[in-house]
């Protein structure tokens, strides 16, 4: 195991927690989170609570609930505040967690939270130690995300952006499965899966469409 | 501007593997381990023991801190002396009271007392130097390293009960006078809760050390993390496909075969105990021992000539009764003496033993209030 050391897991806890504190109260402000002045407001007032001293920063408490979040969760959320600095630039470009990264994300973590239960007899978390760990999972994952996923260009780059922190810092644990996924993150996939079979089912396929067409004419 | 953000993803994962690749071997030794026992001695019968009972006493507490429990020893060498054994354990108000920290007492072999109390770590101190708030203390575990320097493992609590331990990973560079927090160990990807650590770390030949732990919430089994001859880990391994163990005790039958105590957490109520043939790196369940088990704290050490001996709670139901069972396979086992036997609702409970020389020293938790010691001159009985 290669884990890092506790000075750069304690910058990484309040650095970490601000961005996805900032990129999901921006998120909550919908519309209002375009304005520049918002956007400043909110992570100005953000980065000033957690460099609070300890009882008082939000990430003292956090941390104690939830520990790190994920490489992964901090890059899509570091993503998301860069393109709310623009929004009309953004405007219709492919969302931060597409269909596929969702779905590959929520299956790995069911399998790895299977092993942490005991449900299944092999533990994978115990993979994630390895040296190569991290970098071979994200590229196995920019391959069949690029292959099958045209959306997927926003979930590969966060991928790869976490791959390469925990490579050269091995935050946040020293485990590449929590460098690519935390529960907060599966939970978001889980809600992207939910919402494209939802839209799925919603939508009448071509064959219908044609078929009530053809019985109007 | 997808063209851009390709480019960019390819460059991150070229680097991710440069990274990877120029970081060198990830830890120091993945060479399978051996335990520390005396090279090629064989397992299996092994001559009779005697235990004398040589000294016995309450280690002074802290008059502040009424409630005492789950005492851990260890013996810290000393350059300038012969070393010293310390005990380690928990005390406040009462168990997960906010009080509770972490204190330890020194042992003078010459004069068979114990030093007054010393605060080791509390929650406050913790949390302050680990960055963020720690709920409770409990269950510490010492170990010394290659080099002297004696590391902690101490259960601390986030949001929730036991069942939302994680262990904390503390190092003394001054023989364990005062420690400086490492890190919590990476032990689970649910936001790294629910293991806890209770019974001392198992020597390895390399100087290193297994160190038994558990996953405590909804499933219960016990895990083992290997440690390098400094104190990195190394690698966890699952002890037990079982799901009721908890509070793994390991000890060495030889230099590669070793058998895991385990806490019954199930109606049958019995010790369980799983086995390796490699040193640690695989273990397979081996079923139950002639053992009650009242879903208590158990410990075990090897002697000198090879006889196992288990601290732990003989009935089947309470920890009134305490006693030193003795084995010379790990499979069947004989009380060789009650420790304790109290009224019903006395505990006498989470035993720790520490083999030194020809001494076995033996603490556990007192009726809750104080910590007891008690040493035992290790002989042989002639065939």
């Amino acid at each position: 195991m290669n884990l890092p050391g506790q000075t750069a897991q304690g910058l990484y806890l309040d650095i970490g927690w601000a961005i996805v504190l900032a990129a999901l109260v921006l998120a909550l402000l919908g519309r209002r989170a375009g304005r520049l002045g918002v956007l400043l407001g909110v992570c100005g007032a953000i980065a000033l609570g957690i460099s609070l001293p300890a009882p008082w920063s939000p990430s003292f408490w956090l941390g104690m609930a939830f520990q790190y979040p994920s490489l992964m969760l901090v890059a899509l959320a570091g993503l998301q505040l860069l393109r709310m600095q623009n929004p009309a630039r953004w405007a219709g470009s492919a969302p931060l967690l597409s269909t596929l990264p969702a779905a590959t994300l929520c299956v790995v973590a069911a399998a790895v939270y299977a092993g942490a239960f005991a449900f299944v007899p092999y533990d994978p978390y115990a993979f994630g130690y390895l040296r190569f760990a991290g970098a071979a999972g994200a590229t196995v994952l920019v391959l069949l995300w690029t292959r099958f996923d045209r959306h997927s260009g926003w979930s590969c780059l966060a991928v790869a952006a976490a791959a390469t922190l925990h490579a050269g810092t091995r935050l946040p644990s020293g485990n590449a499965w929590d460098a690519l996924f935390d529960p907060f993150l599966v939970a978001w996939a889980a809600f992207v899966v939910l919402c494209a079979a939802r839209d799925r089912f919603r939508r009448p396929s071509p064959a219908l469409i044609t078929e009530s067409f053809g019985d109007r004419s | 501007m997808e063209s851009r953000i390709r480019t960019v993803t390819a460059l991150a994962i070229a680097l991710a593997w440069i990274l990877d690749i120029a970081s060198g071997p990830s830890s120091p030794t993945r060479v399978a381990p051996a335990f520390a026992v005396a090279a090629g001695k064989p397992a299996g019968p092994s001559a009779p023991v005697t235990l004398t009972e040589v000294a016995r006493h309450l280690i002074p507490g802290d008059p502040g801190k009424p409630s005492s429990h789950s005492s851990s020893l260890a013996f810290v060498p000393d350059p300038n002396g012969p070393g010293s054994v310390v005990a380690y354990w928990f005390a406040g108000a009462r168990e997960s009271a906010p009080d509770v920290g972490i204190l330890s007492s020194r042992y003078d072999v010459a004069h068979r007392r114990w030093t007054a109390p010393r605060a080791v770590v509390d929650r406050h101190a913790l949390a302050l130097e680990m960055d963020f708030f720690v709920r409770r203390l409990g269950n510490p575990v010492a170990w010394v390293d290659s080099v002297g320097r004696v590391h902690l493992f101490v259960v601390a609590t986030g949001l929730g009960g036991w069942a939302a331990s994680r262990v904390v990973h503390l190092l003394s560079d001054d023989r364990g006078h005062s420690f400086r927090p490492l890190r919590v160990l990476p032990l689970s990807p649910l936001f790294n809760t629910s293991h806890l650590v209770r019974a001392p770390a198992t020597a390895l030949a390399d100087r290193g050390a297994l160190v038994p732990l558990h996953f405590e919430i909804g499933s219960k089994y016990p895990v083992a993390l290997r440690l390098s001859p400094t104190g990195e880990p190394v690698e966890i391994v699952r002890v037990s496909s079982d799901e009721t163990s908890l509070q793994p005790s390991i000890v060495a039958l030889d230099g590669e075969r070793g058998l895991a105590l385990l806490r019954d957490h199930s109606d049958a109520r019995s010790l369980k105990i799983a086995g390796t043939d490699d040193g640690g790196r695989s273990w397979t369940d081996r079923g139950r021992t002639n053992l009650s088990n009242p879903n208590s704290s158990v410990v075990a050490a090897r002697l000198p000539g090879g006889v196992l001996v288990a601290a732990l709670n003989p009935a089947r139901e309470g920890r009134t009764e305490l006693a030193l069972a003795v084995s010379h396979d790990g499979q069947d086992w004989k009380i060789e003496r009650m420790l304790e036997s109290g009224a019903r609702d006395e505990e006498f409970s989470y035993p720790s033993l520490l083999v030194a020389g020809n001494a076995l020293h033996l603490t556990y938790t007192y009726k809750r209030q104080a910590i007891m010691h008690r040493v035992f001159r290790i002989g042989t009985l002639a065939p």
